[in-house]
Parts: structure tokens; sequence; C-alpha cells
């Protein structure tokens, strides 16, 4: 009986653990049209052990946040590019013609952590 | 008496032919020429040309950073749909991610400068190529998304910054 009740406590805490990821996020343009896109995200061998802080929160009825990441990429990289933004930006002009306009705005590779509770997803990064 | 007569028939001749073969009267015309009027100016070494005055830019019309005030930075970036998606929604979509990105570039010029590089070949006295090359290496955080509006296939994305004097003052006065 304690057996039982110890391993569902363990199956119950294992549902609601907190998952760990490493995410990317690029977005390229050139000549105000997207170019190249990607959002990158990895699963940490092991779990991080900072101090988290909130990001953002956003609706779900979904688990998987790999899965969920690909359909809301947006919401996701707005909210990443909250956090921090690098911009990088090339433009040249030939006899004062516009030749090359090229963008990148990237984030850095953040560590964080989601929690899937009450049909809320939380990110949060680890700090 | 013959010498008379062949007077009176040339002088006779000459009568009928004028009346026949009048001379053409040259008329005036009513066509007024336009008068083109050439003014030349004479320059005086002595006396100076004007010139408008440039006011400095006085220190309080410049938005400047204090420890109780508060500065808005404020762009609009602009994003192009493409053409070849799978779907108006998908177009959409990238038209914002290409706005935001724009509204980020602004962001970074406003903030960290652009960095501006020119250069001009000259070839026999005359330059031959002029090219001039911009680039901003900017790191922004915390820029809010204000409002998006599409239309005509163009996303614009406003975007702002807020720079808190209590924050931020001590930091950058360092």
């Amino acid at each position: 009986m304690v057996r039982q009740a110890i391993a569902l406590t363990l199956l119950l805490a294992a549902s609601n653990a907190a998952q760990h990821y490493y995410i990317y996020y690029k977005v390229v343009t050139s000549g105000q049209l997207v170019v190249e896109e990607s959002l990158k995200i990895s699963e940490a061998m092991t779990p991080f052990k900072g101090k988290p802080k909130t990001l953002c929160t956003f609706q779900t009825e979904q688990k998987n946040f790999k899965n969920w990441a690909k359909n809301n990429s947006a919401k996701l990289s707005e909210c990443l590019l909250f956090h921090s933004a690098n911009i990088k930006s090339f433009n040249s002009y030939d006899s004062f013609v516009p030749q090359k306009n090229l963008d990148i705005l990237t984030t850095a590779i953040v560590p964080i952590q989601v929690e899937f509770n009450d049909g809320l997803v939380t990110i949060k990064m680890i700090q | 008496m013959k010498k008379w007569s062949l007077l009176a028939l040339t002088a006779t001749a000459t009568l009928v032919f004028a009346e026949t073969c009048p001379t053409p009267k040259v008329e005036k015309s009513t066509v007024q020429e336009s008068k083109t009027s050439v003014t030349t100016t004479v320059y005086d070494s002595s006396v100076q040309p004007e010139v408008a005055s440039i006011e400095p830019i006085s220190k309080e019309s410049v938005p400047t950073l204090s420890k109780n005030s508060t500065l808005y930075f404020q762009v609009i970036g602009q994003g192009v749909a493409p053409v070849n998606t799978v779907s108006p929604a998908q177009a959409m979509a990238l038209a914002k991610r290409a706005a935001i990105a724009d509204a980020y570039r602004q962001l970074g010029e406003k903030l960290y400068g652009v960095r501006v590089e020119g250069r001009d070949l000259i070839r026999n006295m005359m330059i031959s190529r002029s090219t001039v090359r911009t680039q901003i290496d900017a790191i922004i955080k915390n820029a809010k998304i204000l409002d998006t509006k599409f239309k005509d296939g163009l996303c614009e994305v406003e975007m702002e910054v807020t720079i808190n004097g209590k924050e931020w003052y001590a930091r950058l006065s360092r």
C-alpha cells in the first residue's frame, strides 16, 4: 500500500515536473522580406540549477513543449525577443543607390524551464 | 513723234500691270513678341552676401536623461508580405516578423548609432565609384510592441523602449 502511494506521488511529481530546454531564435530579413527564420529548441541533458525568472505565460491544453512551440512560434519568439534581442544590420549604397540590405535579428541561447499547469504553459528563464 | 508714242505706250502698260499685279502689302502682325529681360548683376567685393545664421541647439530642447525623467524611444517598423506563401495568414505572419526586425533595427540606430564607412574611387580627377556601407550592432531589451497594423500587404509594427532615469541614470552617467 505504501509502495503504491509512493509510486503514485512520484508519478504525479514527474507529470508536473518542469522541463528544461535551451532555446534560440533567428530571423533574417532583406528588403523588408523574411529570408530565413529558425527556432531551435534543445532539451537539456541535466536540469538547470539556477534561479528561475518568469518570462511569459500562455494558455494551452498541450503538454509537449516542442509541439506547442512549433504551433506558436510567433508568440514564443516575441516573448524571447522582449527579454533580449541582438540586431545586426548591413546596408550598402553604390553611387547613392541601395544595393544590399540585410537585417539579422537573434536572441541569445537562453536556458529555460517550462511548466504545464492548469491549462497554462509558463516559460521561465534560468538566471 | 515715234519716241513720244513709245513712251506713252510703256506708261500705259506699266499702269495696267500695276493694277493687275499689285505689290503685296506687308501688314503688321498683331501677335506681340514676348520680351525677355536680362538682368546683369555686378558683384561688389566690399558687400558680403547674407548667410542665414545657424542657431545653436539649446540644451533644453534636447531630451536628456535625469534621475527623475523617463525617455521614450518609439519607432514604426515595416514589413512586406512575401508573394510565394501557402496562405494569407502565413504571409501576414512573415510580414509581421519582418516589421519587428525593421523596428529593432530602427531602435538600434537610435540607441547605439550607425557605423558608416564611405569609399570614393577617383580616376582622372573624376569620381568613378562611390560606395557607402552602414552597419548596426545593438542589443535591445524590454522593447514593447504597442500596435500592429496590416494594410495592402504591408505590416506596420509600433515599438517602444522606455529608459527610466531611476534605473539607468546612475549606470549611464559613469
